[in-house]
């Protein structure tokens, strides 16, 4: 039997996708160079996101029903990149070091820094919007799912504080980076974020990890 | 300052927090509304009793006005965690439950009010610098409580004080409005052991 060719409907879903993505990747650093001039994203124009990004007006409204729309796809494209860059840390095991941990962490913060301004009009936004709200939802759940997934396997491999409650310290420890990434490290200089860097590497070893290795 | 103008500058400041405080109990009576932080200025001073001329006397505005309520639920949060930094060896985990049920008591009463503040100063430049400046003074307070522990022996010498409350501040003051406040009581005594726990290896656990 010759194998089902896809659906119209799937087809153009698919196409859809994939013009939405262009889109956003398009406009995504013209979000990003206006909220580092210091514009709130409800400021930016839909004028200067077609003109910069080198999409047609038209086209924009074709794929996205408007700039809250955008937001939310890139608040998604920014959570598939986060999980990536922190999988550095949840991945780290038995053999873990104080070390290993304040490298994957730096890594991830280095590579997450410019994406703040934009993610931090996401969950400013959800305080508003139903649809960012839905996003942040989705974002945390993911972010506190992997940490909690992390904690439970260090509590089981003896590496990780016995005691703690893995999902409530997941919650505790998401909202801790959401919160000091997007307030200070995105104001800060690279001397600071270092020192924030180190701080946080020094609170996280001895919050979760250390406990372990005294009992 | 001529002597005569000394009480006026009082009394004017007993109305300024009298309008403050009754604007905030209607906040807090409404905190449960379907987007309280949407009402206008009008709605919420006809609640509070209180004449637009009269509060135009004392505030430029609503920004304004949040400005001064988040200042003063500020203080207020730093007086009750007065309580957890003058904590003297031995410091104990029931002694940091303690001091986190007393913060997470003040959230509570002030829930709506920190709120308001918080959904503002997400939608206003100004404010949200100016509520950072507030959250840097809990920064500041409890930089300087580690500072005074490491002294004593009570925490962690390697610590890095003002990294650490850095953190440890922007932890409580996001946990306790998205965490604790809207949960259950079974959820909140689970919440505040963690955050006890948190607390207790950040700060006072042998290293």
């Amino acid at each position: 039997m010759p194998p089902r060719e896809p659906t119209t409907d799937a087809a153009a879903s698919s196409r859809r996708s994939r013009s939405r993505a262009r889109i956003r990747d398009a406009m995504l650093p013209v979000i990003e160079a206006e909220l580092r001039r210091g514009l709130a994203y409800s400021d930016i124009a839909i004028r200067t996101l077609t003109e910069q990004g080198d999409v047609p007006r038209s086209t924009f409204y074709l794929n996205f029903a408007d700039k809250t729309d955008l937001l939310r796809a890139c608040a998604d494209h920014v959570l598939t990149e986060t999980t990536g860059w922190a999988a550095a840390w949840w991945e780290l095991g038995e053999d873990i070091t104080r070390e290993a941990l304040h490298d994957a962490l730096a890594r991830a913060m280095a590579r997450y820094l410019p994406r703040a301004p934009l993610m931090a009009a996401v969950y400013d936004g959800a305080r508003y919007d139903d649809t960012l709200r839905d996003a942040v939802e989705r974002i945390t759940g993911e972010l506190v799912g992997r940490v909690e997934e992390h904690l439970v396997r260090g509590q089981a491999g003896g590496w990780v504080d016995p005691t703690l409650l893995p999902h409530e310290a997941a919650s505790w420890i998401m909202w801790m980076y959401e919160r000091t990434q997007h307030q200070e490290m995105r104001h800060a200089d690279d001397a600071t974020i270092d020192r924030l860097v180190d701080a946080g590497t020094h609170l996280l070893w001895r919050t979760l990890y250390a406990p372990a290795r005294r009992a | 300052m001529p002597t005569h103008a000394q009480p006026h500058r009082s009394c004017r400041a007993r109305r300024r927090l009298e309008m403050l405080l009754r604007v905030s109990d209607v906040l807090e009576q409404t905190a449960d509304d379907v987007d309280p932080a949407g009402r206008q200025i009008d709605d919420l001073l006809a609640a509070a009793g209180i004449a637009r001329s009269t509060f135009y006397l004392h505030f430029r505005d609503k920004a304004e006005l949040l400005d001064a309520l988040g200042e003063h639920v500020f203080g207020e949060f730093l007086d009750v965690a007065g309580f957890w930094w003058a904590l003297e060896a031995p410091v104990t985990r029931p002694d940091v439950r303690e001091a986190m049920e007393r913060l997470c008591d003040a959230y509570r009463v002030r829930r709506g009010t920190v709120s308001a503040v918080v959904d503002a100063a997400a939608n206003d430049t100004g404010l949200r610098d100016r509520y950072r400046r507030l959250v840097h003074e809990v920064v500041g307070a409890l930089e300087a409580a580690i500072v005074a522990g490491q002294l004593t022996g009570t925490i962690d010498a390697s610590l890095d004080a003002r990294g650490t409350a850095t953190w440890i501040a922007w932890m409580i003051e996001r946990g306790m409005t998205q965490l604790v406040m809207p949960a259950d009581a079974n959820a909140t005594d689970r919440l505040l052991q963690t955050l006890t726990d948190l607390v207790w290896n950040a700060l006072y656990a042998p290293a």
